[in-house]
């Protein structure tokens, strides 16, 4: 392969932006940041392009961010105390 | 010997702990010794966090008090088994969930999920389906108790394998290495659960909420 075309290879893969498909799976990585910065760059040139996708990111980031922390019932202090007995018997 | 400082419940319901500056070894060796301090270290840093776990998985504050109990019960007895070849706080979440899950088998059948309704169509790599527009939602709206419920609610609609990776690392917030650490998986597999619950969740929360 010539330097040319592998040139223009190399250029080619630096420049494609992924799919509207490869979005949906480093949809994760983007939101945890585990992406490299040329795949991350990729991305939001993508959702620049594509309302759809960068509707569907900002709907992910709410869900994510909606999860988070969910509160449950506190544990009644009588029953840490409870387990504290549990303890000493044994 | 000297007696151990007193420690009391603060309002949150968790017992203060007023020396927690026991390294972990120091704790577990505590844990082994059956020194009373050291469990009400475990106590006061793992009960409410357990506890939480155990709800989220299994929504009834009996049984996740029952899950508790049964966890504490095992550290009693097991704490000589424990190597330290995982952190002490993998263990006993990987002890937790490991109950609430058998709990969950034993009680209620598997939960099952439809992928192909939940994940996007895809015709050469474009979506087919155009995705609704969220930004018109208030930042805050998914925030609020009557939505947190109904998220509560859609949580227990997924299948056991997805919610356990979801919860570790969506609501408790733990890191992708403790999340694979508790509950024995590839990192790869982890990240593909966690994000098919959220697809799911998405679908409800977008059914519910957005026009």
């Amino acid at each position: 392969m010539s330097i040319k075309s592998k040139l223009s290879r190399w250029i080619d893969r630096a420049l494609r932006m992924p799919t509207c498909e490869e979005i949906e799976a480093l949809a994760y990585d983007f939101l945890e940041k585990n992406l490299d910065a040329k795949t991350e760059k990729r991305m939001l040139r993508h959702f620049k392009l594509c309302p759809p996708c960068m509707r569907f990111i900002e709907a992910y980031r709410r869900t994510r961010k909606a999860g988070r922390g969910l509160p449950a019932p506190k544990l009644d202090p009588a029953f840490q105390e409870h387990l504290m007995r549990m303890f000493r018997k044994d | 010997m000297t007696a151990e400082p007193e420690k009391k419940f603060t309002e949150r319901g968790n017992l203060y702990s007023a020396s927690a500056s026991k390294t972990e070894e120091d704790f577990v060796l505590g844990l082994a010794r059956r020194e009373e301090s050291a469990f009400r270290t475990l106590i006061a840093d793992y009960s409410q966090k357990l506890y939480g776990v155990a709800y989220r998985f299994l929504r009834q504050e009996e049984e996740a008090r029952e899950v508790l109990q049964e966890v504490f019960r095992k550290v009693i007895e097991k704490i000589d088994t424990f190597k330290g070849e995982a952190k002490f706080s993998t263990w006993i979440y990987r002890v937790t969930v490991n109950e609430a899950l058998m709990r969950i088998r034993s009680k209620r059948g598997e939960a099952t999920v439809s992928w192909e309704d939940v994940l996007p169509r895809y015709e050469d790599g474009v979506a087919v389906d155009p995705n609704r527009d969220w930004t018109k939602l208030p930042e805050t709206a998914l925030l609020e108790s009557e939505a947190r419920a109904y998220l509560k609610e859609c949580i227990a609609l997924l299948p056991e394998d997805y919610r356990a990776p979801y919860v570790l690392k969506d609501v408790e917030e733990l890191s992708e290495n403790e999340v694979c650490a508790i509950l024995g998986l590839d990192k790869g597999v982890m990240k593909v659960r966690v994000h098919r619950a959220r697809m799911f969740l998405r679908k409800k929360l977008e059914e519910k909420y957005v026009d």
